[in-house]
């Protein structure tokens, strides 16, 4: 029912609870009285203290958000709090797993694999809740960058806030520079970027050895068959690093949009990707058994693929988008990077990660994997 | 009589327009087909010739949009009707399908059950009788305080919405952000884009028996809307009339949301205009709304699917064209209005 | 006899309403039940149509037990005339009056062909077939109450009740209905009518019945009941019976503001 019917609803019984004016007037002076006292009350409160700072400031970066922080001497010290799940593998990445106090993993994997993050707490999922946060007293939170009303709150707690953009390559190199930098790991950060440089440009190897005319078009899907990757997501990127050709084009820039199936029946890619970074109101067998897409090329060659989830999602603008580009470039060229091939690096990845591989934990059968 | 033959040429002026309007649309699309392609390929799989044409092209006329087609002219009938039959019985015309918390109750059913990681079968299972289960609590709250009149079905209503949407609101909380909230949300914003063949006969085996019976007994809508007391002194059996009626079109009502999510205005303005084109008498109301209700759906749906590089969910667009329509119908009605 | 109502008792919660009302009205027989405002002429009606269910007492309708009876042989025998036909849809007075045959039409049915022809007569036998397509809310007090009465005849009921039926009338359409009613039991009707104007029931003869605020009724002829003693009682204010010579009737009258 519209919201605004309710409304009217509403008026007609304020109007019959209030139909003498007398005792609504008496109650508005009231409540004006209560709210003068009450903001009277809080501004006594408010009064600033001034604190004096007990470490250094060397210098000043900035973050994702544009914003000025403060490099401090005690970086090495520095604490952490997120609900960010983007942030995560970036704390295992810079080796900062044991100074996370909270944090918001998308992926079970991420607090089971890291012993440092196993133990954090929580301080809100999507939200941070303040109060919480107030008690864990990190030195800093790690934010998206696109929520300044929290960034404001918790600033005024008197703690650090770093907010971090991920949206592709350049910008997963400055976040690791960034909080490299903040939290005083720039040794670790580098090995970081050396790693991940390194992965592309071993892919871009591969890839530059596939000749144009066996190049394959191919997509990202989201939640939903209808809904892709828009050409500015980082999937659609990725797609293009792993020797493919996206089909959706630039002018599809709408974050994950729904261009309908039509649309996807229109472009008809050769392969097809399922996203593990959002929730599906579908699964890859129900496609390929759905009468509607008998004709799509990927449907009746059988390539449509979940991006695997059973790891972290490889499909999420992060570090572990290597991981992703290497399973797209598996699938869609298995001559040039076999499972074996994938394998290893996979491996090289959690190694590089955590120091150890996961194929019991996870029970990975790579055999499975095509 | 007079009256009688222009209802039936009525009916008959509209169904023309309704097959056009099916046959326009499915000649549009984003996938490139001709008009002359897509009408072939229907008429060959109406009179099961081989198709001549791809298998992918007559995916697309027979297996995407026909049936997304067919699923929003039945949803919009549905919610039409249903409106037009709750506002007789409350005898409000501000009344629409969803005010006796039939959505929110199908919308927090869907979400726990995306919460509880279920299959899409459940969820739409789950929304059915969630919906079926707000409207019982709705109905019992009059009985519970002793006071059947319809002013006090409106408010529990009201109660039963504004409760529904904070659990909903609840749920939302609870929900993962990431995973399970994109749902949720997506599932109370209606869609007819995943319409399938195979939700055709389900479709029709929740819709149109109700449809059938409110369309048998649409002169009792008459008296039904004279109110309750006045219905009986009449000499009608209202326990039994108003029960039914009230079931049937929660049916409706939580079906087509079962299949197509929740959709806003069609149930409250389609009655509205079809009243102002036909008169009062359900006789003519119910059956006229059924297929203006399913015209105005399909234009609708059609719309969504054109406009755009992105496709809007066909609830925002009824938003966008029910409100001014609203505001204009009620211009209109000010003087009737008191 | 239509009704036999012996030993009545409601109450709305702790408020005893009809407390032993005993009453009786026979086959072409007019009834004009008097009282003041909240004395619970409507209840008593509410009651006599099955609407409310009394705590004590039997209604017996046409010699049946009243609770025994489903809605549809209650308005088989009685129809009943609203105090204002309000509707918030825009019916024409056809459908209107064509609502008045629910009780003979089954849930699937719809008013057949001669359910038809039967409104056109019963609105051309008032005189206002001229008004059939027009919509009940645009329509005058006056005609809308005798549209109103159409419904109620469409039925072909024994006995018609009217609630306050001049209630919401000017005085030339609070005549014109009166007229109509008294019409109506002159060709064999069985009346109730409730008003709180003495004068209506002066004017319409037949018998009366006062209901007092205790929920007690006292019924007789209008001769009887209509004195200035009675009418004090009933009212609480000085009011005067004369006869006019010239009308060879009584008028009831305020003496003073």
């Amino acid at each position: 029912m519209p919201k605004y019917l309710w409304g009217i609803i509403g008026i007609y019984i304020f109007k019959r609870l209030f139909k003498h004016e007398k005792p609504l007037l008496f109650m508005i002076k009231k409540i004006i009285a209560i709210l003068l006292a009450l903001s009277m009350l809080f501004s006594v409160c408010a009064c600033k203290r001034e604190e004096k700072l007990n470490y250094e400031i060397l210098g000043e970066l900035v973050d994702g958000a544009g914003r000025t922080i403060n490099v401090r001497s005690d970086a090495k010290d520095a604490t952490i709090a997120s609900v960010y799940f983007v942030a995560a593998p970036f704390f295992v990445a810079l080796g900062l797993e044991d100074r996370v106090l909270a944090v918001n993993a998308r992926n079970s994997f991420w607090t089971m694999a890291s012993e440092g993050l196993g133990k954090a707490g929580t301080v809100g999922k999507a939200t941070v809740d303040l109060e919480q946060l107030a008690r864990y007293k990190p030195t800093a939170l790690v934010h998206r960058s696109n929520d300044p009303e929290t960034v404001a709150a918790v600033e005024k707690l008197g703690i650090d806030v770093i907010c971090i953009t991920v949206e592709n390559a350049e910008d997963i190199i400055k976040t690791l520079d960034l909080l490299g930098t903040y939290f005083g790991a720039e040794e670790r950060a580098k090995e970081a970027k050396d790693w991940f440089n390194g992965k592309i440009e071993m892919i871009d190897n591969i890839v530059s050895t596939i000749p144009m005319e066996k190049r394959k078009t191919a997509m990202l899907i989201g939640g939903e068959p209808g809904r892709v990757a828009g050409y500015d997501m980082m999937q659609s990127w990725m797609i293009e690093k792993a020797g493919g050709k996206s089909v959706i084009k630039e002018g599809e820039n709408h974050n994950w949009i729904n261009i309908g199936l039509e649309k996807v029946f229109s472009y008809n890619p050769e392969y097809i990707f399922c996203t593990s970074s959002a929730a599906r109101n579908y699964t890859v067998d129900e496609l390929l058994a759905n009468p509607a897409w008998s004709a799509m090329t990927a449907v009746i060659n059988k390539n449509i693929y979940d991006v695997p989830t059973k790891l972290d999602s490889w499909d999420m603008p992060g570090f572990s988008c290597v991981l992703g580009i290497m399973y797209m470039l598996h699938s869609m060229y298995p001559e040039y990077f076999s499972v074996s091939d994938l394998e290893d690096e996979v491996d090289d990845y959690y190694r590089f990660m955590f120091g150890r591989c996961f194929d019991k934990e996870l029970e990975l059968d790579w055999d499975n994997f095509k | 009589m007079a009256s009688k033959r222009k209802i039936s040429i009525t009916i008959v002026l509209l169904t023309a327009v309704l097959v056009l309007l099916v046959v326009f649309s499915i000649c549009l699309g984003k996938y490139p087909v001709s008009p002359k392609e897509s009408l072939s390929i229907l008429f060959r799989a109406a009179t099961f010739k081989e198709q001549l044409a791809d298998s992918m092209t007559v995916n697309v006329v027979l297996r995407l949009r026909l049936p997304r087609i067919l699923v929003s002219i039945f949803v919009g009938a549905a919610l039409s009707i249903s409106g037009a039959c709750y506002q007789s019985i409350f005898q409000n015309p501000l009344v629409s399908p969803d005010f006796l918390g039939v959505s929110s109750g199908a919308c927090i059913g869907a979400a726990v059950a995306i919460l509880l990681g279920l299959s899409s079968a459940f969820i739409s299972g789950f929304a059915f009788i969630g919906g079926i289960l707000a409207v019982l609590i709705t109905a019992s709250i009059p009985a519970l305080i002793k006071n059947r009149s319809n002013i006090m079905l409106v408010l529990s209503g009201i109660i039963v919405g504004s409760l529904m949407s904070s659990i909903l609101g609840f749920i939302k909380f609870v929900a993962d952000p990431q995973t399970q909230l994109a749902s949720i949300t997506y599932w109370t914003m209606g869609d007819f884009s995943y319409a399938s063949n195979a939700d055709l006969l389900p479709m029709v085996i929740v819709l149109v028996p109700p449809m059938i019976i409110l369309l048998l007994m649409s002169w009792w809508m008459d008296v039904l809307s004279m109110g309750q007391d006045e219905a009986r002194t009449l000499g009608a059996n209202v326990k039994l009339v108003r029960g039914v009626a009230i079931v049937c079109s929660t049916l409706l009502t939580a079906g087509s949301i079962c299949f197509a999510g929740s959709i806003g205005w069609v149930g409250l303005i389609v009655p509205h205009f079809v009243r102002m084109l036909v008169g009062s008498s359900n006789r003519r109301v119910l059956p006229v709304s059924c297929l203006i209700g399913g015209i105005f759906m399909l234009v609708v749906d059609t719309l969504t699917r054109l406009i755009g590089a992105a496709e809007m969910p066909v609830s925002i667009m009824t938003g966008i064209i029910g409100a001014p329509f609203f505001c204009w119908l009620l211009f209109k009605k000010r003087n009737e209005i008191a | 006899m239509i009704y036999e109502v012996s030993n009545l008792k409601f109450s709305y919660g702790k408020n005893r309403v009809l407390n032993g009302v005993d009453l009786s009205l026979d086959e072409s027989e007019l009834l004009c039940v008097l009282g003041r405002n909240g004395s619970g002429k409507s209840t008593l009606f509410s009651c006599l149509l099955g609407l409310l269910k009394p705590e004590e007492g039997s209604i017996r309708l046409c010699g049946k037990e009243l609770k025994d009876m489903k809605e549809k042989e209650i308005a088989a025998y009685a129809s009943f005339v609203p105090q204002n036909i309000t509707s918030s849809f825009g019916f024409t007075v056809f459908e209107y009056v064509l609502t008045g045959f629910a009780a003979s039409l089954g849930l699937f049915t719809h008013p057949s062909f001669e359910n038809k022809k039967a409104v056109i007569d019963t609105l051309e036998m008032m005189g206002i077939a001229h008004l059939q397509d027009r919509i009940i809310t645009e329509l005058s007090g006056g005609e809308r109450q005798q549209v109103a009465i159409a419904r109620a005849l469409v039925s072909n009921p024994k006995l018609i009740l009217f609630d306050e039926p001049t209630a919401h009338l000017d005085y030339s359409n609070q005549i014109k209905v009166l007229r109509i009613i008294k019409d109506l039991s002159s060709k064999g009707y069985a009346i109730g009518i409730t008003t709180h104007d003495p004068n209506h029931a002066i004017l319409l003869g037949g018998r009366v019945a006062l209901l007092d605020g205790d929920g007690h009724i006292n019924a007789g002829s209008s001769e009887e009941m209509l004195t200035e003693e009675k009418l004090k009682a009933l009212y609480g204010d000085d009011l005067k019976i004369r006869y006019i010579d010239e009308f060879k009737r009584n008028v009831c009258i305020y003496p003073k503001i």
